[in-house]
Parts: C-alpha cells; structure tokens; sequence
C-alpha cells in the first residue's frame, strides 16, 4: 500500500489544510482491520471522530429538541385561558393609559366638582351675578388701561 | 383582526380620556378652595346663559342689557371664588399654582394698598381665548374663570356704558 500518500496527507491533516474529500479518505484508510504498527497510534482519534460523528447525527434526527416538543394541546379550556390573557393585558393596557394620562395628575385625582349646588336659583339671579362679574372685569381691565396711560404718559413727560 | 379591534378600542379611550379635560382653571387648580367652606362659590352654566336672552329684563336699560348679552352669548361657563380671610395668602398662593405656560399674564395690576389684579388668559390653537381668569386680591380674595370665547374689547367697553346710565353700578361688591 501507498503509505507516502497518507505520510502526505496526515502531515497536511494536522496542518489542518486537507480538504473534505481528502479527510474522508483518511477516515476510510484507518477503519481498515489490518494497520501498520507505525499508523496504530492515530487509530484511537479517527475511531472517536467516527463514534463521535455517528452520535451527533443519530442525535440530530431521532433525539434533536424540537421533535420533544408536543402538538399543541388544543383543548376548549386551554383556548380560554389564553385569550383571557389577551384581555387582561388589553385592560392592564387600558388602565396604564389612563393612570399616565396627563390629566390624571396630582391636582385632578380630587373628585370632579359637583358644580351644580353653586348654581342660582332662577336666571334672573344668574344674570345679576354675571353682569356683576363682568363689570368688575370690565372695572379692573379699565383701571390697568388707565394705569398704564398714566404710566406712558409720565414717562414721555421725561 | 382581533387586535385591530383592540387597538380602536384603546384608541378610542385615550381619546375619551382626552375629551374630558375640561378647560377650566378651578376645576384644574382651585378645587381644594371650592369644598373650603371658607369660599363662596358661585357657578353660571351654559344652560343659564342661554336663558339669558328670554328672560325679561325689561327694567333695565336695553343697551347695556344688549352689550351684556352679547359679550354673554360667547360665555360657556362663568365661576367665581371668593373669601375675606386671608385675601393676600389665598391671591399669593393662587398666583403660584397657576402654570404660566398653559395660561398667559395679560395684564398684572400693583397697587401699593395691596389691591392687586391679574389677568390671565388661555387661547387655544386658533388664538381665540378659551378662557379668562381674573385674580385680585384687596379687601376680598376673587378669583374669576370665564371660560368660552371673551371678547376683552366689549368687556372694557361695558363699564363706559353702564358709567353713563347709572354711576351706582359701577361700585363693585
């Protein structure tokens, strides 16, 4: 046998520079019964990549994970239970906007003002006041106004 | 689709949510003052005003009762708060809360006798004013929330005309 070839191909193999097919090659040479005192040491690696490749596939298409996995359990209950945590996520949502909405700060989380009891008997009454408030508003807008006539008028004077 | 149904409906209450910050000042800022039982408080709804216009007011003098229901039909809600104790503490206290970003000074009014007197005014997007707050402080503590459109022109107007017909009523209360 051409013992040169695979002197060559070892050195290149643990170079790390041999191609698939070449390692294959390799791999067949060393499953053979008969083997050369001086390849007997090499023996114990080429036997644990060929256990070790034998496992991994055995493992990838009868043991990999996904196939653990069950069918998904199609049950009225289970449905339910599900799309309960649809809605109680919708509402935590919900509750979430209103709770960080703007308006619902420190000042407004008083009760809402039952204005109705501030209200005037008749809308004679309403009028009075309202006319009343509109005057001191008018007043005091005329007071600022004449003020700040005053105050221009004093400082053109300068 | 579920979902899409979902995200209108949260749509939805985020907007009702929305909807329901009135503009108001009191009800924003001064409500602790409205249950104070040191207040009085006076509230003139919508629904009021509106009846405003069939009332017979007839007594009074037609022109002012027109000016007063002009500047009226623009009025969605008149609130007054007011107290004599302690007016300067209530007015300082007031001045502080009310955030100067959402409500603009108008016009502040010194007076060395402590008769002091604020304007402030919101304005929505289209700068009309969506409401006016008069704040004085003096013998009283008042604080004033007109809220709808004020037109601040035919209000200052409104004293020159009532001056004419009658000086009593010019006194304020």
């Amino acid at each position: 046998m051409d013992y040169k070839a695979i002197h060559d191909l070892l050195d290149k193999y643990f170079e790390g520079e041999t191609s698939l097919e070449e390692e294959k090659e390799l791999a067949e040479f060393f499953q053979q019964k008969e083997l050369s005192q001086e390849f007997q040491s090499f023996r114990p690696w080429f036997d644990y990549l060929k256990q070790e490749k034998s496992r991994a596939s055995a493992a990838r298409y009868s043991n990999a994970p996904w196939l653990q996995v069950q069918p998904k359990s199609q049950k009225p209950y289970f449905k339910i239970i599900r799309h309960l945590g649809k809605v109680a996520a919708a509402m935590l949502l919900a509750w979430a906007a209103f709770y960080f909405s703007p308006m619902n700060n420190k000042e407004k989380q008083t009760a809402a003002i039952d204005w109705s009891k501030y209200e005037p008997a008749n809308a004679e009454e309403a009028f009075r006041l309202t006319k009343k408030a509109l005057l001191r508003t008018s007043a005091e807008l005329n007071r600022g106004a004449a003020l700040a006539v005053k105050e221009v008028t004093k400082v053109k004077r300068k | 689709m579920k979902r899409m149904q979902m995200l209108l409906l949260l749509a939805f209450l985020t907007g009702a949510v929305q909807a329901f910050a009135q503009p108001n000042a009191i009800d924003k800022y001064f409500s602790q003052y409205v249950e104070d039982s040191r207040f009085s408080v006076i509230y003139i709804s919508p629904r009021l005003i509106s009846m405003f216009k069939d009332m017979n007011v007839g007594s009074m003098d037609d022109k002012e009762t027109a000016v007063l229901l002009d500047i009226a039909k623009d009025l969605k809600g008149l609130r007054i708060l007011s107290t004599d104790i302690t007016p300067e503490k209530f007015y300082k206290e007031a001045r502080e809360k009310i955030n100067t970003k959402e409500y603009e000074v108008l016009m502040t009014i010194r007076d060395k006798d402590g008769d002091n007197v604020d304007f402030l005014i919101k304005e929505n997007a289209d700068k009309k004013v969506e409401e006016l707050l008069l704040l004085a402080s003096g013998d009283d503590f008042l604080l004033m929330s007109f809220v709808g459109n004020i037109d601040l022109d035919k209000v200052s107007k409104l004293a020159d005309e009532m001056k004419k017909d009658d000086p009593e009523k010019d006194k304020n209360d």
